[in-house]
């Protein structure tokens, strides 16, 4: 113990005076602020960024940026490799693979946020109906939790698209004899809406159980006491404090819904009851030569690497924001 | 009417039985079939026999030289010889073992398990198989068939005539005998009583009628030139009922009777086991060369495709175009199944916009089928885009035969112009179903929307791969379906009456209506398959039936096995069976 007190120089003890007088003058920041901080000295959450950003870049941009349009065919040219001209080589029925991937980008983006927006909301809803709406309502919806997540996803997905979507179709298609919106002529959109949306069905469990935990963990905080001791209402409570400090796992687990959501796409397409042809999916792009993969391998290869890639850039992402918002994960060290 | 008297007829039925009788004894290769050369001497006795009690007869057997036309002799097993005599054979999958059931990939072999009466060539010549010859009357409504005398199970008892009735009573019975063929397939349908039976209305096939223990006699509703054609159907070999009567698996363990050269050690699906061995009661004079066949499944084709590669199977049947790659350096290896096919997408002429004949004029003269094709099936089927019903390999097969077939877009814009919905948005959403999630299916379908798109205007088309099904409510109203059809009987006549049938039938709901057709079929079926008028008649029906556009074409698919240089004497029928068994062996290598 002595020692240690010798120990310390006079010019160690000016340099943490000078260190405590910087920190007492800089401007304290927010948790969001230390959490971006953390997440951009984080070179594979970073690497995982720049892959989302391009994905959702050109999901938007994709008209714009790609060379021809992805249904564009040209049978004298067909599973050529790459030129000049194709940069990625040309598909089975000669149309341009690099447009092709464009086109399954915005596929896979547009499903991918559909459903998980779709989850969050659902499982908000029902995550905070668990904890708040009592005995009854928690014990009801966490047996839905258990009942939900007992189902294989893509059985489930499938039985969505199934059963659901011919009802509402033929609504839409009723809807559209009657009305004749224009917006119903081809229900395309419509389908895909039904098969993707059903996404959520399969996913808002793992959100309303993070959120129920999340609630029934904060309402036990002293700055929540703090809160009630004041008068403060209890919804206000719930939407002031108990949701803004509940959502950082949520937005961890929310990217790695969007990747499940991008692979679980691809999977029904691959299986034939997700993206119909000629539209572009990644997954369709895969079983349609699946079958030729040894003579015509690239043809497999690049939808499946693009696929790989997209949903490692956005766990990249997950996993940083799960190091940069919980300030008690162990790999919250900067790589 | 006939040409000759009957001193006429005995004098040229003897010359060709010596000259038959002779060539057959000139033959100098002892491995022909000696079955054949006693058919010979059967068909000479009975021949002399007949012709003083009956002359039709005499002509019929005179008529039918099929029976005794050896096969080409082959190769003689010798020193060559390998050691091991196990083939072993992949290909995409199987399934139960049952004649009156086999629709696909058990047709390699079970023709030599339970035979059928007779067994076609690669010519679709016919030869004795489990019987030795048959009679017919004038008119052709009543065949005699005779069973070998030898003929026994594999348990040593006698094959019997009753047991091949008891059986096709099953085959034909839909109660007894869950997703069977035998029914649909071939024309037993022929036989008096066979409708009653596949109706569910009766249990006894009066139409066959059990003369002995060894004689079948066959009397049919009507005339039909061909019945004996449809007696080497694979689907018309029978089992014992005993043995099918323990389930639909009966053969999988190994413990069901045959009465052919082979035997089943296992065929189990759950385990993926399939095992043919010699069968040791076999009564036939000669003997295989081959002991054992291991069959082996393999769905995905690249892989079984690197298993040929490196020598690790004999003989494989492949469905996808992985054989393109081995035809470009193993040509030699390519024996081909003369399986006369049709894959098309009917049009639902009862669903508007197909109701009119300009509009599914437009659709077809839109695309541009040979290029299409090219794309779809990677080259591989250039020569075969379906541009007539009959295939080359039938006879009366006529190139070009469908009128104002062609590519031609302005053309094809005039008739959706001349139609009554005159412009593309006023024909509604076009459904594509592709029948299956092939590829070169769904590839087929998007170059046919693409086109349309490009050439018509065309929009609204939805595809959809996989079955009907897949359109959930919707399936009543896909007006384009992937469908095909085949020469099982490998007749001209057939293959047009089962295309006529199946899209005029009113169940079917496909709407097409031809009375005019449906007389000149009629009046075809009567006739003789030699008769002089018959190709240039059925020509005409096949040019009515495509004017009326009621499908859009795909190809003549193709059907080959490959066998290795060492498996010696290898060659298949049209019922995908290795017809030569009997003479194959494998070299050593």
């Amino acid at each position: 113990m002595s020692q240690i007190a010798a120990a310390p120089s006079t010019g160690a003890n000016r340099a943490a005076q000078l260190a405590a007088l910087e920190f007492a003058q800089k401007k304290p920041r927010s948790l969001w602020q230390d959490a971006l901080r953390k997440l951009m000295r984080n070179r594979l959450a970073v690497i995982g960024l720049v892959i989302t950003g391009l994905l959702i870049f050109t999901a938007i941009a994709g008209d714009w940026i790609a060379p021809y349009p992805y249904t564009r065919q040209d049978l004298l040219r067909t599973a050529e490799g790459p030129t000049w001209d194709h940069l990625l080589g040309t598909d089975e029925v000669g149309r341009d693979l690099l447009s092709r991937i464009i086109g399954g980008a915005r596929t896979a983006t547009l499903v991918a946020f559909i459903s998980t927006f779709f989850s969050v909301v659902i499982g908000m809803v029902m995550g905070i109906i668990a904890s708040y709406g009592g005995r009854w309502a928690n014990l009801l919806v966490t047996r839905l939790i258990d009942i939900t997540m007992s189902i294989p996803t893509v059985l489930l997905a499938a039985m969505i698209a199934a059963t659901f979507k011919p009802l509402i179709l033929n609504q839409a298609k009723a809807l559209y004899a009657t009305t004749g919106w224009a917006a119903l002529k081809n229900t395309g959109w419509l389908e895909l809406l039904i098969v993707f949306g059903g996404l959520s069905v399969v996913f808002w469990p793992v959100f309303a159980r993070l959120i129920r935990g999340q609630i029934l963990s904060l309402r036990e905080k002293e700055f929540i006491e703090a809160a009630r001791a004041v008068g403060v209402p209890e919804w206000l409570i719930a939407l002031r404090y108990l949701i803004p400090n509940a959502i950082g796992p949520v937005i961890v687990y929310m990217t790695f819904t969007l990747s499940s959501g991008m692979v679980l796409e691809s999977s029904l397409s691959y299986l034939g009851i997700g993206v119909m042809p000629p539209q572009a999916s990644w997954g369709n792009m895969i079983q349609s030569n699946i079958g030729s993969w040894s003579y015509r391998p690239w043809l497999v290869a690049v939808p499946a690497a693009t696929l790989a890639i997209a949903t490692l850039g956005v766990n990249f992402l997950g996993d940083g924001l799960n190091d940069a918002l919980n300030p008690q994960s162990q790999t919250s060290k900067v790589v | 009417m006939l040409p000759f008297s009957r001193w006429g007829y005995l004098v040229v039925a003897i010359v060709a039985a010596i000259v038959l009788a002779v060539a057959v004894a000139c033959q100098s290769a002892p491995a022909a079939p000696q079955v054949t050369e006693r058919v010979v001497t059967q068909v000479v006795e009975k021949v002399v026999e007949k012709v003083v009690q009956q002359t039709v007869v005499v002509e019929k057997l005179v008529e039918k030289p099929v029976l005794i036309t050896p096969t080409p002799a082959p190769t003689q097993a010798g020193a060559d010889m390998a050691a091991d005599q196990t083939i072993h054979y992949v290909t995409r999958g199987f399934s139960r073992l049952d004649p009156a059931s086999e629709g696909g990939f058990g047709r390699f072999i079970i023709s030599h398990l339970w035979m059928p009466l007779f067994l076609r060539d690669n010519k679709n010549n016919l030869q004795p198989w489990l019987a030795t010859g048959y009679q017919a009357n004038a008119d052709g409504t009543v065949y005699t068939v005779s069973i070998n005398p030898k003929a026994v199970w594999s348990d040593g008892s006698p094959v019997t005539a009753q047991e091949a009735k008891d059986y096709w009573t099953y085959g034909l019975d839909p109660d007894q005998c869950k997703g069977c063929y035998l029914g649909a397939f071939g024309g037993m349908e022929l036989v008096k009583g066979a409708k009653d039976v596949i109706a569910g209305k009766s249990k006894d096939l009066t139409g066959v009628v059990v003369k002995d223990q060894k004689t079948l006699e066959f009397q049919l509703t009507g005339p039909d030139p061909i019945f004996i054609n449809r007696l080497a159907l694979f689907d018309t070999g029978f089992a014992k009922m005993e043995d099918v009567k323990k389930g639909p698996n009966f053969a999988s363990d190994g413990s069901a009777r045959v009465n052919g050269p082979f035997m089943v050690k296992i065929w189990d699906l759950d385990k993926k086991q399939y095992e043919i061995v010699q069968n040791p009661k076999w009564w036939g004079d000669k003997k295989p060369a081959i002991t054992r066949i291991v069959a082996q499944e393999a769905a995905d084709e690249n892989v079984s495709f690197i298993q040929w590669q490196n020598n690790e199977v004999d003989v494989a049947l492949w469905l996808s175009n992985i054989r393109e790659r081995i035809r470009k350096d193993q040509a030699n290896t390519f024996f081909n199944i003369p399986y006369a096919t049709n894959l098309y997408f009917p049009l639902w002429l009862s669903q508007a916009p197909m109701d009119d004949l300009n509009v599914r004029k437009a659709l077809v003269h839109a695309v541009d089928w040979d290029k299409a094709i090219a794309a779809a099936w990677e080259g591989a089927r250039n020569d075969r885009v379906m541009k007539t019903i009959l295939t080359p390999e039938l006879q009366c097969y006529k190139k070009d035969n469908w009128p104002g077939w062609g590519y031609d877009p302005a053309k094809a814009k005039q008739e959706l112009a001349a139609s009554k919905y005159g412009s593309p948005d006023k024909l509604g959403k076009i459904r594509i179903t592709t029948g299956g999630q092939s590829p070169n299916y769904i590839r087929t379908a998007e170059i046919m929307a693409e086109q349309w798109k490009t050439n018509l205007g065309i929009t609204d088309v939805e595809i959809k791969p996989g079955t009907l099904d897949a359109w959930g409510q919707d399936a009543q109203s896909v007006q384009v379906r992937r469908q095909s059809q085949g020469a099982i009987l490998p007749d001209a006549l057939s293959l047009i009456g089962s295309h006529y049938n199946t899209y005029t039938d009113a169940t079917s709901g496909s709407g097409l209506k031809d009375d005019e057709l449906g007389k000149m079929i009629d009046t075809l079926r009567s006739m003789k398959r030699d008769d002089p008028k018959f190709c240039e008649q059925i020509q005409q029906a096949e040019a009515k039936l495509l004017g009326n556009y009621y499908l859009l074409p795909m190809i003549w698919d193709v059907y080959e096995y490959n066998a290795k240089p060492w498996v010696k004497n290898f060659n298949a029928n049209v019922d995908n069976n290795w017809y030569t068994l009997l003479d194959i062996y494998l070299a050593k290598h």
